[in-house]
């Protein structure tokens, strides 16, 4: 049952696009077709489950002064592997995602799960949140790519739409579009799940990824505050 | 004594990620290069048909010395046209930018074509490169750069240059 509430969570609760608002340079670049929606969420979802599970894994070997330096080497391995595979034997969709693909490394959906999640919990259940929100990124995605590509395009998956060649919206398929479609996404999600989506107390000192290492250092989260300031 | 045995601890884990990386992926290498090589040698192929479409024979011709370091093969088609495969960059590229150019006997270009780019999806595969069709090493820099891709089609120019040169070094004349 737990499996499935951290598997489900991932998909609209936290949904990381819509709800957390993370990976959204990918969500904009990559949401102009479905096509390119579906490739990029799951080479995501790849690296998530796989680079959650390592780093679950060596939670308890990493020290913690080096542990972001260690999940940045384990999510650019396993992001330079999915490239090196895509290439070789998917390689119109490599072409496809261009420069987005290397840009997975520094996705803050990856790392923050790495630091949110993976670093407490045991390995199934990082793999299972990787799954999740790998999924939810990937609906988010594919949400944002049928509404962009159907009315600014008048096509789906490539395929032309005949009776909308005449209302296409073509800002839809533009930067300015993306935003807007982006901007209205969230703002559906967020009157669909009004009072169950993560609280603000979340994202507060208590809720930020370094806590526990703030705690661990002796301090309080006050003080880390204060320092900062 | 704890606090550097806590650095030596650091340092030791983050070599041993680093190398068990390093091997996974000189693993996943071995498997991939030579399905990669294959594939961007077929694409070369496709480009050389694409600049050069009445092709009935080709060969391989030597790099001249002083060329451009960007020229990585020039292949004489027809006997009398010449294809040159460049690998340059912009300033700003994650990755190297793949161009073929067809230049004709009397130093023109005929044909040109991006076969990799990642910085831009559009970029090279719109009408930008034929604006270089029937140009020479004499006003090939008069093409305008692109508008919101300025990098990405100054590198491009700069790689018709090298293009034009190389061949005009092959058939023995002076660069400058």
């Amino acid at each position: 049952m737990k499996k499935i509430k951290i598997f489900l969570n991932g998909l609209v609760k936290e949904n990381p696009v819509l709800v957390l608002v993370l990976g959204t340079c990918p969500t904009l670049a990559m949401s102009v077709s479905v096509v390119n929606a579906i490739a990029m969420g799951l080479a995501a979802t790849a690296v998530l489950i796989c680079s959650n599970a390592v780093i679950s894994l060596l939670r308890k070997v990493i020290p913690d002064t080096v542990r972001i330096p260690c999940y940045i080497v384990v999510i650019a391995g396993f992001v330079t592997l999915v490239q090196m595979l895509m290439e070789a034997y998917l390689p119109d969709l490599y072409d496809m995602l261009g420069v987005y693909l290397a840009l997975i490394v520094v996705n803050c959906i990856i790392l923050g799960r790495a630091e949110m999640f993976a670093n407490k919990h045991n390995v199934f259940e990082s793999a299972i949140d990787g799954l999740g929100m790998g999924f939810g990124f990937t609906l988010a995605l594919l949400a944002m790519a049928t509404v962009r590509e159907v009315l600014g395009n008048a096509s789906f998956a490539g395929y032309s739409i005949g009776f909308l060649q005449d209302y296409k919206i073509p800002i839809l398929t533009a930067p300015p579009g993306g935003f807007l479609v982006f901007g209205c996404m969230i703002a559906l999600v967020a009157y669909l799940t009004r009072g169950k989506a993560p609280l603000k107390k979340s994202f507060d000192c208590e809720g930020c990824p370094s806590a526990a290492f703030c705690r661990k250092e002796g301090k309080t989260c006050e003080a880390a505050e204060t320092e900062v300031e | 004594m704890k606090k550097m045995n806590e650095n030596v601890k650091s340092v030791i884990v983050l070599t041993v990620i680093c190398l068990i990386v390093t091997a996974l992926l000189a693993v996943t290498n071995h498997f991939t290069a030579p399905i990669i090589k294959t594939a961007r040698d077929e694409k070369i192929e496709r480009s050389l048909k694409t600049v050069i479409p009445e092709m009935y024979s080709i060969r391989d011709a030597e790099i001249p010395e002083g060329a451009p370091s960007s020229v990585k093969h020039i292949y004489i088609v027809n006997d009398s046209l010449y294809a040159v495969v460049l690998t340059t960059t912009s300033a700003y590229s994650s990755g190297d930018m793949g161009i073929t150019v067809g230049v004709s006997a009397d130093g023109k270009v005929v044909g040109v074509t991006l076969t990799s780019y990642f910085e831009s999806k559009d970029f090279g595969r719109d009408t930008y490169p034929k604006n270089y069709i029937g140009t020479t090493l004499e006003d090939y820099a008069d093409v305008d750069t692109f508008a919101g891709v300025t990098y990405s089609s100054k590198a491009f120019r700069k790689a018709i240059g090298d293009a034009l040169t190389a061949v005009k070094l092959l058939k023995g004349g002076d660069a400058q």
